[in-house]
């Protein structure tokens, strides 16, 4: 199988480039669906092979982190999306779209590894339907494999983000849990997607909020609406002040947040942020030349993203071939 | 084969014989083959106890020794001199570990501990009865020393050396020697010029008849051991004749090509430079990555200007063989790169600079001549914030584990600088999360520095960011532990306390030297008690940082420690070497040179003999490890001490009865 | 079954897991004390032949123990002796004698209690492993 290796914080990781299961996100898939379609478009786009399983489950993160449902349960919900995974033939790399999934379930895999009697447990209650946990899957999140794909998507490219400037933010569960793991650069200034949008030739901007956290915070968001609104406006304050075209996430949660609520802060702040909001996915696909509304899906989003595509799209560096 | 083994069962006073029953024990001893005498006593370490077992080696005419005592690691030499004293071979001893390994942990279960302790013994006498006797190799013992590193440590270890006789070869890597100290501008808790204090040394170990200076060199490769080390130092080319360079500078003044000042870590430098106006060797050193000269090939300036004609753009680095019988190592530390933390800002906000760069900048004859200016705008910062243990006590991967030892004084020195003279009004914090002022006058140093009105916040703060507002200040966010609140202080530099990492030099010369390094990379001492300058090899001893984050007092204290140790050794005219190492049977050699790969240390190399090709040992360089022997094919290999036949034997025994 | 006692022998390195298993008597740790420890000056110096003797002889499970990785007093002696190890526990398996009566585990000289959480652990996997398959025929 073909793989390339990409520098972490000490040393290097190995990201395969081929054969993915295509682990979504439920957030993403139901109210960016966009995000979905962009990342099948790219992997055709680079003739990848990957399973969409329509028997893979949401991996149930957020309820864990919003302290819904037991630790018991999100594990045995796993061990069953894992049983999935080795299931298939050749897509056993499993690709998370979320980051919350990632750092999810490579925590659930770490633990079922570490403690074998919890994997037996799990391995019991799923045996009830037939399935079982080896414990081979792989587990890597899209934006490291579109990192990993980097100079043959610059290839594929039809739109440079040439004098474009990206503020990203990163996802707390991508670069927190398993810091150590993080491809390029630290924990605590994750720069992955900045080092994609340089790739397409724009600048990623560094703004002085931009480790904060989107504001989402899980538990918070359900309980205490006004703290997290407050995260919320620091950041879109801060990040305005560099005045970014678009503004790049890496996570559902963030996508959310700073996207449909840019709007209802507005009376709260004082002041129009109007700083459109895309996946990295997304943008990828849109560089691609992949279509606005019918891939990348710009329709689900609060904040118009056309005033930033049609920048894009003045930056042609070869015929576009639409894709619908 | 010995075949008339004594064996001595120590009670400890109590805390081997309260849980295993010594009459037992020594009962059972005696029922063991060829153990023609077995006696317990309350201290066998003691000299009562030496003497019972010297006079039962005479009654009984013993040729094998069994110990049954504390850890080998305690007394084994101890009972190798008992035997050595009475004529028999040191390496005629056997012990058996029953305290820390029998009656210490089972003390519980009396009954499983004389068992175990019956294995031990039983082991013991097997193996005693295949031990073999070794001798120790003489070599005549040169006298002179290597010391690497000219920092304060090197530098103090060299004069005690020299003032005592002994002819030193002091190598320095960079262009002046001096290390850290001269940058640091003042020292704690006195405020002395560290300069005033360190600049004198200097010059005396250039002026020292027994003092040779190497400087702008490294070392490159060692050979031997302990008396008889050699040693290849390259002295890097300067491009500039040493001897011709009166270091008038004028060369500095002219150079068109300018690079990052290495020496002073802020501003810029020539291409060709003194680091230092009291540099010593007081000559210039052409920086053959910015020289035009060397990179493009035009320029020439320095050459057409030098007064002395002492520029050389020909001259090639020089390979120096040095015999010594003893090496310093004195290679000291450098400052943690912060800029791998990407919370703190380093390397992205211009206004937040390192303790190092601080005290650069305060430096009269620095830099910015003593002005504190901040970086964005050349302004005097009225506020300033200095962030403690910035990677040290960190167990992130970016981080350290250790405690830097250093920091939070430095801090506070520089906290009272710059109350006192430099920024009467400025307003100084400190975030810290413990002041360990352990040192003579620091504690009382530290109140002062509170009465002046710094104030002092505990907590490490969580990350440094700038403002909106285009003033490049800084905001510290950083949880007050003391009242629980979560603060944000705003300010106009912030200055990190970096953590002390090994420098370059220490993690280069441990490999070329071979001696253990620690988890942070710093030189392991051989015990951090009773042997703290020994390292993990014979005749190099260690002082200064390069051993772990230390002072200056501290740093000093211990290179006198090392050099006195240097001339305990060397006061010997001869150099014994034990010869406990790996050893070939030619007959069965089948030179095959498995070992000769196997070899860490390059001991092994195939010779081609009359009767073929066989593996030869270099006893020098043999560490006595036995990976060769456990690898050899034919078992013409062997360890001596560590014989196929004496583990087996200890093996066989051990399990014995079960 | 249960009153199986299981013999055990542990290989020390005389730089590390030597000192370690001292610090974990000193501190009066307990362990089981059917564990005999053997000290050779390097894990490297571990020879496939010590280890075959071991079992030939009855011993029920051989434990090796070294430095941690990048920590060994001779450079690579830890890294020889987890090869070893591992070589022999697939020929160990191949032959039906149970590669899993053999166990490497890396300490340093201060993880005393890394120590006595290896030999309790090996006693423990031993014990269900049961008496060693040679000595029960012979």
């Amino acid at each position: 199988m073909k793989q390339t290796r990409v520098p972490i914080l000490h040393g290097d990781k190995e990201i395969p480039l081929d054969n993915y299961y295509f682990f979504r996100s439920c957030i993403m898939s139901t109210l960016f669906p966009g995000v979905d379609c962009s990342l099948r478009f790219i992997f055709e786009k680079l003739g990848c092979s990957y399973t969409e399983d329509p028997k893979q489950t949401c991996c149930s993160g957020f309820n864990y982190h919003a302290d819904i449902i037991p630790w018991e349960t999100n594990v045995t919900i796993q061990a069953r999306n894992f049983s999935l995974i080795e299931n298939e033939e050749k897509n056993k790399n499993a690709i998370c779209v979320c980051p919350t999934s990632y750092g999810n379930i490579k925590e659930c895999q770490e633990h079922l590894d570490h403690y074998p009697e919890e994997k037996e447990k799990a391995n019991k209650i799923i045996a009830k339907f037939g399935k079982e946990y080896k414990g081979e899957a792989k587990i890597y999140h899209a934006t490291e494999v579109i990192y990993a794909h980097r100079e043959k998507l610059k290839k594929l490219a039809t739109y440079s983000l040439d004098g474009l400037k990206v503020a990203t933010h990163h996802g707390c569960h991508y670069t927190k849990i398993f810091y150590s793991d993080v491809a390029t650069g630290d924990w605590e200034y994750p720069i992955v997607l900045d080092k994609i949008v340089e790739n397409f030739g724009g600048e990623g901007l560094d703004y002085n909020e931009k480790t904060l956290c989107c504001g989402m915070g899980f538990r918070h968001t359900l309980i205490n609406r006004d703290y997290t609104r407050t995260v919320m406006l620091r950041k879109l304050k801060s990040m305005k002040a560099t005045k970014p075209d678009l503004l790049l996430v890496q996570c559902p949660g963030c996508s959310l947040n700073l996207d449909y609520y840019q709007k209802p802060l507005t009376k709260l702040a004082g002041e129009e942020f109007n700083i459109p909001v895309l996946n990295y996915a997304q943008l990828t696909a849109l560089v691609l030349g992949a279509d606005p509304v019918k891939v990348v899906g710009i329709k689900t989003h609060n904040v118009d993203v056309m005033p930033f595509i049609e920048k894009v799209q003045k930056n042609k560096v070869k015929e576009v071939a639409q894709v619908g | 084969m010995g075949d008339k083994v004594g064996v001595f069962i120590c009670h400890c006073g109590g805390n081997i014989s309260k849980y295993i029953n010594m009459e037992e024990l020594t009962k059972y001893a005696l029922t063991l083959e060829n153990v023609p005498v077995a006696e317990n006593y309350i201290f066998m370490c003691s000299e009562a106890g030496q003497d019972l077992i010297k006079d039962k080696i005479a009654e009984y005419n013993l040729d094998r020794v069994v110990v049954a005592s504390c850890s080998p690691k305690f007394h084994e030499p101890t009972f190798r001199r008992t035997l050595q004293e009475t004529g028999l071979n040191p390496y005629y001893l056997a012990m058996a570990n029953i305290r820390e390994h029998c009656s210490f942990p089972h003390s519980d279960e009396p009954d499983k501990a004389l068992q175990k302790a019956k294995d031990l013994v039983r082991g013991a006498v097997a193996r005693a009865k295949t031990l073999e006797p070794i001798e120790k190799k003489k070599q005549i013992m040169n006298k002179d020393v290597l010391v690497v590193g000219a920092g304060i440590a090197g530098i103090q270890a060299s004069l005690d050396l020299a003032d005592a006789g002994f002819k030193v070869y002091l190598v320095e890597k960079d262009a002046s020697i001096g290390g850290n100290m001269p940058k640091v501008l003042k020292t704690f808790p006195t405020d002395d010029c560290a300069m005033c204090t360190v600049s004198p040394k200097m010059n005396e170990v250039a002026a020292h008849k027994n003092i040779e200076i190497l400087s702008y060199a490294e070392l490159r490769e060692c050979n031997g051991s302990m008396g008889n080390f050699e040693v290849v130092v390259e002295k890097k080319a300067r491009l500039v004749d040493e001897r011709k360079c009166v270091g008038c500078g004028d060369c500095m003044a002219k150079c068109p090509s300018k690079t990052a000042d290495d020496y002073n870590q802020i501003g810029q430098r020539k291409a060709i430079y003194i680091p230092f106006p009291n540099a010593l060797p007081k000559v210039a050193t052409i920086d053959t990555s910015v020289c035009l000269q060397i990179t493009k090939g035009k320029c020439g300036v320095c050459k057409k200007i030098c007064p002395a004609d002492a520029v050389d753009y020909e001259q090639k680095s020089q390979m120096v063989k040095l015999n010594v019988g003893a090496i310093i190592v004195a290679t000291g530390y450098k400052e943690y790169d912060p800029s791998i933390k990407g919370n703190y800002g380093y390397g992205r906000y211009p206004n937040i600079i390192t303790q190092m760069q601080l005290a650069r900048m305060m430096d009269p004859n620095g830099p910015t001549e003593g002005k504190i200016i901040r970086p964005s705008d050349n302004k005097e910062p009225k506020r300033i914030v200095m962030v403690q243990c910035m990677g040290s006590r960190d167990d992130k991967p970016t981080g350290r584990k250790y405690c830097s030892r250093v920091c939070c004084m430095i801090a506070l020195k520089h906290a009272n600088l710059l109350k006192r003279d430099c920024i009467k009004d400025s307003q100084i914090d400190i975030c810290y999360m413990d002041i360990r002022a352990f040192g003579k006058g620091y504690e009382e140093y530290y109140q002062r520095v509170q009465d002046l009105g710094v104030r002092l916040t505990r907590g490490r703060p969580g990350e440094i960011i700038g403002t909106d507002d285009g003033s490049n200040n800084l905001i510290v966010r950083v949880e007050d532990t003391f009242t629980k609140e979560f603060k944000e202080i705003e300010s106009e530099m912030v200055v990190l306390s970096c953590a002390t990492d090994p420098s370059d030099g220490t993690k280069e010369v441990a490999k070329v030297l071979g001696i253990a390094t620690d988890d942070g990379g710093f030189i392991k001492e051989f015990h951090p008690k009773l042997r703290p300058v020994d390292t993990s090899v014979e005749g190099i001893f260690v002082a200064g940082a390069a051993q772990g984050p230390k002072d200056i007092p501290d740093a000093v204290a211990q290179a006198s420690g090392a050099a006195a140790r240097t001339m305990a050794l060397l006061s010997s005219d001869i150099a014994e070497i034990s010869l406990d190492k790996a050893l070939v049977n030619k007959e069965e050699c089948k030179g095959c040179d498995i070992c000769e790969k196997t070899c860490p240390f390059d001991a092994i190399t195939m010779v081609d003999l009359p009767e073929g090709r066989k593996a030869v040992v270099s006893e020098a360089l043999c560490h006595g490890c036995g990976m060769c022997a456990a690898n050899c094919p034919t078992g013409a290999m062997q360890l001596r001490h560590y014989k196929d036949n004496q583990v087996l034997a200890e093996v066989g025994a051990l399990i014995g009865s079960h | 079954m249960s009153d199986f006692e299981p013999k055990i022998i542990t290989f020390c390195c005389n730089y590390c897991s030597y000192v370690a298993a001292d610090t974990a008597g000193t501190r009066k740790e307990h362990y089981p004390a059917n564990v005999e420890l053997l000290r050779l000056p390097c894990s490297g110096k571990v020879d496939i032949l010590y280890i075959l003797e071991a079992f030939n002889k009855g011993v029920d499970g051989v434990l090796v123990t070294g430095c941690r990785k990048e920590q060994c007093h001779f450079m690579e002696g830890n890294y020889k002796a987890e090869a070893k190890v591992m070589f022999l526990k697939d020929i160990l398996d191949e032959i039906g004698f149970g590669g899993n009566r053999l166990h490497v585990q890396f300490m340093s000289a201060g993880e005393p209690d890394e120590f006595v959480r290896a030999v309790t652990d090996m006693t423990a996997r031993i014990k269900e492993l049961g008496p060693n398959p040679v000595e029960n025929k012979k």
